[in-house]
């Protein structure tokens, strides 16, 4: 190809070769990076992920897997994951990010059942290579938004599970919450006539808007799964009273504990205690803790916002993987 | 009543509101807008230039122009040049062009350049005696005239009217296999505009959209009225499909008040509004719905979703009474079963007479009849139909009035309404459409094999199709029996047929099912016993090759709720929704009547794992408990659909000091291999993640079409290594080079393909990447300057967006733009980088894939920007929506036009060719 014949550009496009085989100063560069292992890997060979070793464990058998949240790829909101993984790799946890079924390069073929019993699936068959490969015994999962209820749902399912990190997870009103919903949501819209009138409108027109907002009272009994309606997200988190179940056994069983929440779940989460006071009926025994960032939004999209996360995520991984 | 010599013609009219409101916007279009005194001078600009082309007053003058301020100017120029304007739509196949030439004799045509050619009588495989040679042709673009004249245009100068004369031909459907040209003079054009204007409550601050094909007479109520009351005219940008999600966007971007559309099309944009919980647009205050019956169900949906005053107004007329007839325009508490039509507009009368022309009672039915001045002439060269459809009746007064006949049963309610029942004979009305089965079945019968054809509506929940009975003679059928084999080659001349009634008919003119039999029963005096026909039970459907027909009731569910949401006539049970044109906003419909129909609730992700009808079935049965399944069948169908999806392998490969995230694909084991390569480059930013599963589905499906193809990711970008302040546009060029060597090296090829999207496709067009065959640019960064200068504004607005952050946030010392660390290397790479393909030679052969909303800052057409091939796209993605920065989209079109190109690189032909 004649350079001359390309497109113009005001600096000119350097004419340099490639270097397929790596020279031996950039060898050693490269090695670190390299250890890196992309994998295809499933019953089917439909799922794609990533593994990043670590040079000096702090606990061999122990890893961290990122479950996707919603439709973004394994790695994550503006690289979440991969910052993530490479603080981990340098303070001792090798991760594994991996994309479920239909999401990034993982390939839908078609498994059926509910989206969180077949997200547990493919977690449990990541977790099976990291140990076929790696040895690893032990998994904390990170999920945010939706990877966070398939990451609690999973550990159910999976005793492997020694910890959970999660991001904007599930969120069940409380009497401080609903206080708060009105001071801070409700009460500068009731100056809003427009807001009284589509108010109006939706009760009597709409009955599952009706249903939504039934949903938000205290008493109300939804189905064991709810969806939550289209356009707030792809969430599938349990009802309140079987929260309760699943976080009791897993506190049961050893599994640590690390919510994360943002401002951008203020609809579900609005104050830092929040996650003990709506789960009142789980003896917690110390394994649980929480961080309440209400300046940040749901995804970090802020550098400032994400190294926050970045540090807050890996250290409580470093220290559930010395705890084994 | 006034006669029609006294009415004044509608350009007088208009000509006088000039002089009123010389400076008042009159129309706009994008970035082009024209005051009254503007429109005014080019309308005399294109009367002028008529003249000169030797148009005559009292001659026909072809329109084939696309929606636009010179289409409106057209109109009003050739009225002032005394003539007719006659609107062709450049949709319709040739041949049906061509005899409307013929037909109204037409000797000049103003249009496009690029629909010349179907105007071209060597072309043609008809006997039409109409050739190029004697048509006179006027570009609609040598009309625009640059500047207008200081002193206002002299009325005196342009043909005087009267109210008989011809105004414009509009052809709907004919019963003998042409369109029939209904002829509207300059009276009935005034009398209705009057009468629109009235009902409709316009004034001068409305700003009335013009949204439908000017050949559809909603378009002249679009334009024409708010012409007389000094308001604007607001014309949709060009060559937009008829998507409801986008209708809400330009209502509100543009502050559109008034709004005009078919009933189907309504019906799909309230449906759309209530499944994403959204409202009526603010600005609206006027809403008619117009061209078959209303569902007083959505009408109900609208006032849930309508919380502002909006005037409803449900219209109903025939083209033979210029546009509007009758309006009803309901209370607030309406809740009748039916929508009733109303009562007939100022100027115009309504009547319901028996078969014996009496007056029929309140509440008893009998045909409709429209009066008054706004009636047409008749039809053009049509004598015998026109004295069958209008006649003079004497009423109890003594006077003789005109009617038209509707063929429409109706009956008066006790208010004063009019309620519709119906068609008395067998016109079809379809969606906006009324079709005369005639039309289709003379097109059926000059089908060689065909030698009867009968053409019906059937309606099937609620959905109207046509179904068309075809014989096909005894040799031809008797080697049919009922076996399978015989039904799939049925199934195949159902598709043959259909193939070949798309080259004589418009598309919604084309039967979707077809039931095939020897001969048509007869009835004693010989004509076609319809009863005795077989039902449409035993009807094929017209599917294209290769389409997997559904098998369970639940699969059929599935296809009619997909047909509907994504109006995709036929799907296959292995179809992708994504690929047919599903995006995450139409999921949400899908999800809602999933769950209004089938009482099903399901989370959206559940489609992006099951993205077929097939998958989609399962994985409901599943849901739903049914163990009819045993595990090895769940997992032999896993295993097939595994089989259709591509291999992959995932790796990083070398790339400087960097090591990058690629995945490959290759063709799955059944498809044969092309020997062809392709490699996909990136979008930048939060582009990237927008592009993201639309790549990969690109991938997939190039894979399936026998194609390797390489996915990768930037250094610093995505899974790649290296740190986000490394991925300057020098590192990604040079990524370029680099992953295209390897995919050379790896497939043993001299060249390979590449496809670049946005910030990506400017990256490989300057990337001087060698061993390059093709390259594929789509929605290409023209200016890396602007992008940033974007990217800046973006994040700025995002600090202080209430939707993300609960309290507005403070810049940082970070340098960052919307999620992507930045520096002064990357800042200045970016605002040095310039596209510029104009110079560009033809190696590597380059095509520009531009969506349907894409722009340029700057630049009033981005075809300009290369002198080769370019594809302009139906699809939208909204790059410049604030709203959409984190969602993903599916382009069905740029995955078809680029399989297209690939796969058949003289196929580019398609294309539009643009110099520079």
């Amino acid at each position: 190809m004649n350079p001359t014949n390309t497109p113009t550009t005001s600096f000119a496009s350097p004419t340099i070769v490639p270097t397929l085989v790596p020279s031996k100063q950039r060898a050693a560069k490269r090695e670190h990076a390299t250890a890196e292992q992309a994998v295809v890997f499933g019953s089917q060979n439909h799922l794609v992920g990533i593994y990043h070793p670590t040079a000096n464990p702090v606990d061999a058998e122990t890893a961290v897997i990122f479950v996707t949240p919603g439709m973004l790829h394994n790695a994550g909101p503006f690289r979440l994951h991969v910052d993530i993984a490479r603080q981990l790799g340098c303070r001792g946890v090798a991760s594994f990010r991996f994309d479920l079924s239909g999401i990034g390069e993982s390939l839908p073929v078609g498994a059926s059942g509910r989206s969180i019993d077949r997200a547990s699936d493919e977690i449990r068959e990541a977790i099976d290579w990291l140990q076929e490969q790696h040895g690893i015994q032990n998994v904390i999962l990170f999920g945010l938004c939706s990877g966070a209820d398939d990451s609690i749902h999973a550990a159910q399912k999976d005793s492997r599970v020694s910890g959970i990190i999660t991001m904007d997870a599930c969120g069940y009103s409380t009497r401080r919450f609903r206080w708060n919903r009105i001071r801070h949501h409700y009460v500068p819209r009731l100056a809003s006539l427009d807001a009284w009138k589509r108010l109006s409108r939706r009760l009597l027109g709409k009955t599952s808007a009706l249903a939504w907002l039934l949903q938000l009272l205290p008493d109300s009994s939804g189905p064991e799964y709810s969806t939550m309606p289209m356009g707030s997200d792809l969430r599938e988190y349990p009802a309140r009273e079987i929260a309760e179940v699943e976080f009791q056994s897993l506190v049961d069983r050893g599994c640590r504990l690390h919510m994360i929440y943002t401002g951008g779940a203020l609809e579900i989460y609005n104050y830092a205690e929040q996650f003990f006071e709506m789960l009142p009926g789980v003896r917690w025994n110390d394994q649980a803790t929480v961080d309440f960032y209400p300046e940040m939004d749901h995804v970090a999209i802020l550098c400032e916002d994400r190294k926050k996360i970045v540090d807050r995520v890996t250290e409580r991984a470093v220290e559930f993987a010395q705890q084994g | 009543m006034k006669s029609v010599d006294s009415i004044t013609p509608f350009i007088d009219l208009f000509w006088q509101q000039c002089e009123a409101t010389p400076d008042r916007v009159a129309v706009v279009q994008d970035d082009c807008s024209w005051t009254y005194r503007e429109l005014l001078s080019q309308s005399c600009h294109v009367a002028d230039s008529l003249r000169t082309a030797g148009v005559q007053p009292g001659e026909r003058v072809g329109v084939c122009v696309d929606r636009s301020p010179i289409a409106i100017a057209s109109m009003l120029g050739i009225h002032l040049a005394g003539a007719a304007f006659v609107p062709l739509d450049p949709e319709y196949p040739a041949e049906r062009l061509r005899f409307m030439l013929e037909d109204a004799k037409i000797k000049t045509l103003i249009g496009h350049a690029r629909y010349r050619s179907l105007f071209d009588a060597n072309d043609s495989t008809t006997s039409s005696t109409n050739s190029d040679a004697t048509l006179k042709w006027v570009d609609a673009s040598d009309l625009i005239r640059d500047g207008i004249s200081p002193s206002f245009p002299v009325r005196e100068n342009y043909f005087k009217l009267t109210g008989e004369q011809l105004a414009y031909v509009m052809y709907t459907s004919g019963s003998t296999g042409n369109p029939k040209g209904v002829l509207i003079n300059h009276a009935a054009l005034t009398t209705y505009c009057e009468a629109d204007m009235e009902v409709y409550r316009l004034h001068a601050d409305d700003r009335t959209l013009q949204f439908s094909t000017l050949t559809f007479d909603i378009a002249i109520e679009e334009i024409f009225p708010p012409l007389l009351c000094g308001s604007c005219v607001v014309v949709r940008p060009l060559e937009r499909a008829d998507s409801a999600n986008e209708l809400s966007h330009l209502i509100d971007t543009l502050q559109i008040t008034a709004v005009h559309l078919a009933t189907a099309y309504w019906h799909q944009w309230v449906d759309l509004m209530v499944a994403t919980d959204s409202q009526v647009p603010s600005s609206l205050r006027l809403m008619v719905v117009t061209g078959e019956k209303v569902s007083v169900d959505h009408y109900q949906r609208w006032q849930t979703i309508c919380d502002h005053d909006v005037l409803w107004c449900n219209a109903y007329g025939p083209t033979e009474a210029t546009v509007t007839a009758t309006v009803f325009v309901p209370e607030a508490d309406f809740s009748a079963a039916n929508m009733p039509i109303g009562k007939p507009l100022p100027g115009y009368s309504a009547a319901i007479f028996d078969k014996d022309l009496n007056e029929v009672a309140v509440g008893e039915t009998g045909q409709l009849f429209i009066g008054g001045p706004a009636l047409a002439d008749g039809y053009l060269n049509r004598p015998e139909l026109t004295q069958a459809a209008f006649f003079e009746r004497e009423d109890s007064d003594g006077e003789t009035q005109r009617w038209y006949r509707t063929g429409d049963v109706a009956r008066w309610m006790d208010d004063g309404n009019i309620d519709f029942g119906g068609r008395v004979d067998h016109q079809i009305k379809l969606g906006s459409y009324r079709i005369e089965p005639g039309e289709i079945e003379a097109a059926l019968t000059s089908i060689p094999e065909v030698k009867e054809a009968l053409v019906t509506a059937e309606t099937l929940d609620g959905q109207t199709t046509l179904l068309a009975h075809i014989g096909l003679g005894a040799d031809a059928l008797s080697a049919n029996s009922i076996d399978k084999e015989a039904s799939n080659e049925l199934t195949a001349t159902a598709a043959e047929i259909a193939k070949q009634l798309r080259e004589k008919l418009p598309p919604y003119m084309v039967p979707t099912r077809f039931v095939f039999v020897e001969h048509f029963p007869k009835t004693i005096n010989g004509k076609i016993d319809r009863e005795s026909l077989p039902d449409s039970s035993h009807a094929v459907v017209a599917r294209e090759q290769g389409l997997v027909a559904p098998q369970s009731e639940l699969q059929r569910q599935l296809c009619e709720i997909w047909s509907s949401v994504l109006q995709v006539p036929e799907i296959g049970i292995d179809d992708d929704f994504f690929l047919l044109g599903g995006s995450s906003l139409l999921v949400t419909q899908v999800v809602a009547r999933l769950k209004n129909q089938l009482g099903l609730e399901l989370p959206v992700r559940d489609f992006f794992a099951n993205p077929t009808i097939e998958l989609a079935a399962r994985h409901i049965q599943a849901m739903l408990g049914d163990e009819s399944k045993t595990a090895d069948e769940a997992t032999a169908a896993i295993q097939s659909q595994r089989d259709r999806l591509p291999v992959m392998e995932a790796f990083f490969l070398p790339s400087g000091s960097h090591d990058l995230f690629a995945v490959h694909y290759s063709p799955p084991s059944r498809q044969t291999r092309r020997n062809r390569a392709v490699v996909l480059c990136h979008a930048y930013g939060h582009e990237y993640a927008r592009s993201y599963r639309n790549l990969q589905q690109l991938a997939v499906h190039l894979a399936q079409q026998g194609f390797d193809v390489l996915r990768f990711d930037y250094a610093g970008t995505g899974n790649s290594h290296g740190n986000a302040l490394e991925a300057s546009p020098h590192v990604m060029m040079k990524n370029i080079r680099d992953v295209s060597n390897w995919m050379r090296q790896r497939h043993e090829l001299d060249s390979v393909s590449l496809i670049g999207i946005r910030l990506g496709a400017t990256l490989a067009a300057c990337s001087a990447a060698s061993g390059i065959d093709q390259q594929l640019l789509w929605d290409p960064v023209v200016c890396g300057e602007a992008f940033l200068q974007s990217l800046d504004e973006l994040h700025a607005e995002t600090l202080s967006n209430e939707m993300r952050f609960a309290l507005p946030r403070q810049s940082s010392s970070i340098d960052q733009a919307y999620g992507t660390r930045l520096n002064h290397v990357i800042r200045r790479q970016l605002s040095q980088l310039k596209l510029n393909l104009s110079d560009s030679q033809d190696d590597p052969a380059t095509t520009l894939l531009l969506s349907r909303d894409y722009v340029v800052p700057g630049i009033d057409a981005p075809q300009s920007l290369i002198n080769g091939s370019v594809i302009q796209m139906d699809d939208e993605i909204g790059w410049d929506r604030p709203e959409l920065n984190e969602s993903a989209f599916s382009s069905p079109g740029a995955i078809r036009h680029i399989t297209k190109l690939l796969v058949d690189e003289s196929d580019a032909g398609c294309a539009i060719e643009v110099q520079s």
